[in-house]
């Protein structure tokens, strides 16, 4: 059982016992919707660890996930590329769409869906190959270029656009595990950015990484919002204001409340989206 | 919004240092006010000369407040309405500096006029228009302690009393200058003591509308209700 798991299972209290909301404050919806979440629950075996969640994320948008540990954030964000299929004892209940298409209906190919909904992890995870071909790995297996030169241009593409093409153009054939942390984790942006996707999941991009590389990410994470609908769960408050348009914050496996960042982080709406943002959180 | 303790107690100790800044700030200005007024009404140099010497406290205050602001902000990263505190108080010390310096100069002004022994003069219409704008001041800083919206909000449209008071007082001082019964530089002075009280009320309402925005995190409308009239006194002789 990994550690997040453990974090929900070893919950002491029972959402009926705390002061939780069961309806979210804020608007749940947006205007052009990439992708939907409605009604959704998620248990692990027997233990609720998201809770009737309804929420919209916008296109060319990033929004970011808060909440204190097991919260039920990074579960939700697995949610929505169907990581969490990969656990046995995970059950889904309500509907997650992606562009008006259900992504756990029964015909759903789980390859390219997360090519479409692709994943940046806590830790950088260059596979044991060159920069070029951790690159290239995806076009290759979805079949995206028809030719090396297309997909020369598609990996220098990638780089370029992840910040990484001016360190690394003369070094391709060298392992992606020889990279700096920082640089390691543009690999992997690069690496997700490469299959073109619509969605970029992100579950604490930075927290391995020191400031300067954290800087960069950050700044990679505004760049890229211009292209692509990102989610990203962060542990840093900071970082959630200062990379993304909208927040979540979440308690207990519910979304407590939803809104505009800036609001979030000035004038929160809940008592306890208020207390976890200015450090009053027991 | 909560009562909820801080989840770290050097935050927490940090908030309250700072509260007890303003607050000591917030109690020397007001002293450093009565102590002028008690001046004007007892005629006693000696209060004035230790009114100014203690202004220097006031600048220092101040000076520990910005500290204490800029350390928070820097080491604690505030949110939302302990943000909004933290930032209040540096606007609220530099109000009450000010105020301190109105005072200041009120006393010196003072002193000037018992020295040329000018005779009868219209103290006590000074002495009105100061124990309001003291009353408002020791009212804000109740205010400011408790979050009281109402009072503060009270505070804010009181000053139009002030401005009212300051309107007349300004064209009595005038009428005794042109007749004769007061001299151009005391007739001056007076016009700067009467101008520096209601500049205090002023920076008084300043202080309540801090309060406002801390606790409601809106910017305070700008217009509040004003009456001074001086600005736009002219010759219709």
């Amino acid at each position: 059982m990994d550690t997040q798991i453990m974090n929900i299972v070893d919950q002491p209290q029972s959402l009926e016992m705390t002061n939780v909301p069961a309806e979210t404050v804020g608007d749940v919806h947006v205007e052009r919707p990439r992708m939907t979440a409605r009604n959704v629950n998620v248990f692990y075996g027997d233990k609720c660890a998201i809770d009737n969640v309804t929420l919209d994320i916008a296109e060319r948008q990033v929004i970011s996930f808060i909440g204190p540990s097991g919260c039920g954030k990074s579960t939700f964000l697995r949610c929505l590329n169907r990581m969490n299929d990969t656990i046995d004892i995970c059950r889904i209940e309500g509907t997650i769409a992606l562009d008006g298409q259900d992504i756990y209906a029964p015909h759903i190919d789980v390859v390219p869906l997360r090519a479409r909904v692709g994943m940046v992890f806590q830790k950088p995870n260059p596979f044991p190959k060159s920069i070029y071909d951790n690159v290239a790995y995806g076009p290759r297996i979805h079949g995206l270029a028809s030719s090396r030169a297309e997909l020369d241009d598609i990996v220098e593409g990638s780089l370029e656009r992840a910040g990484l093409w001016g360190e690394v153009k003369d070094r391709l054939a060298q392992p992606g595990t020889g990279l700096s942390g920082g640089q390691q984790q543009r690999l992997c942006i690069a690496r997700a950015i490469a299959v073109s996707p619509e969605v970029i999941l992100m579950d604490e991009p930075c927290s391995a990484l020191d400031p300067i590389a954290t800087a960069r990410i950050e700044e990679l994470i505004h760049e890229l919002s211009t292209e692509f609908t990102i989610v990203i769960v962060t542990h840093s408050m900071q970082q959630a204001a200062r990379v993304s348009q909208r927040t979540a914050y979440f308690h207990l496996g519910r979304l407590v409340e939803v809104g505009e960042t800036e609001q979030i982080f000035t004038k929160p709406q809940h008592e306890m989206t208020h207390n976890y943002i200015t450090g009053r959180f027991g | 919004m909560s009562q909820v303790a801080h989840t770290s107690s050097a935050f927490a100790q940090d908030l309250e240092d700072l509260n007890m800044g303003v607050v000591r700030l917030g109690m020397l200005a007001s002293r450093q006010l009565n102590a002028c007024l008690r001046a004007m009404s007892d005629f006693q140099a000696s209060r004035v000369d230790m009114l100014i010497e203690r202004d220097s406290e006031l600048d220092e205050l101040e000076a520990q407040v910005n500290e204490m602001v800029l350390n928070i902000i820097t080491v604690r990263a505030p949110r939302a309405d302990d943000l909004r505190r933290v930032l209040a108080s540096a606007k609220t010390a530099q109000s009450l500096e000010r105020i301190g310096d109105y005072a200041r100069n009120t006393a010196k002004r003072t002193k000037a006029i018992m020295a040329s022994e000018p005779g009868d003069l219209p103290w006590d219409q000074l002495i009105e228009i100061g124990t309001m704008v003291a009353a408002m001041i020791d009212d804000v800083l109740v205010a400011n302690q408790n979050g009281d919206l109402e009072t503060a909000q009270a505070i804010r449209n009181s000053d139009v009393h002030v401005d009212k008071l300051h309107t007349a007082f300004f064209g009595a001082v005038i009428a005794d200058m042109e007749s004769g019964t007061l001299s151009p530089l005391v007739g001056s002075h007076l016009l700067f003591i009467g101008k520096n009280l209601e500049r205090i009320g002023d920076f008084t309402t300043s202080l309540a509308e801090q309060i406002l925005f801390i606790e409601t995190g809106e910017a305070v409308e700008p217009n509040r209700p004003k009456a001074d009239r001086t600005s736009w006194m002219i010759d219709e002789g």
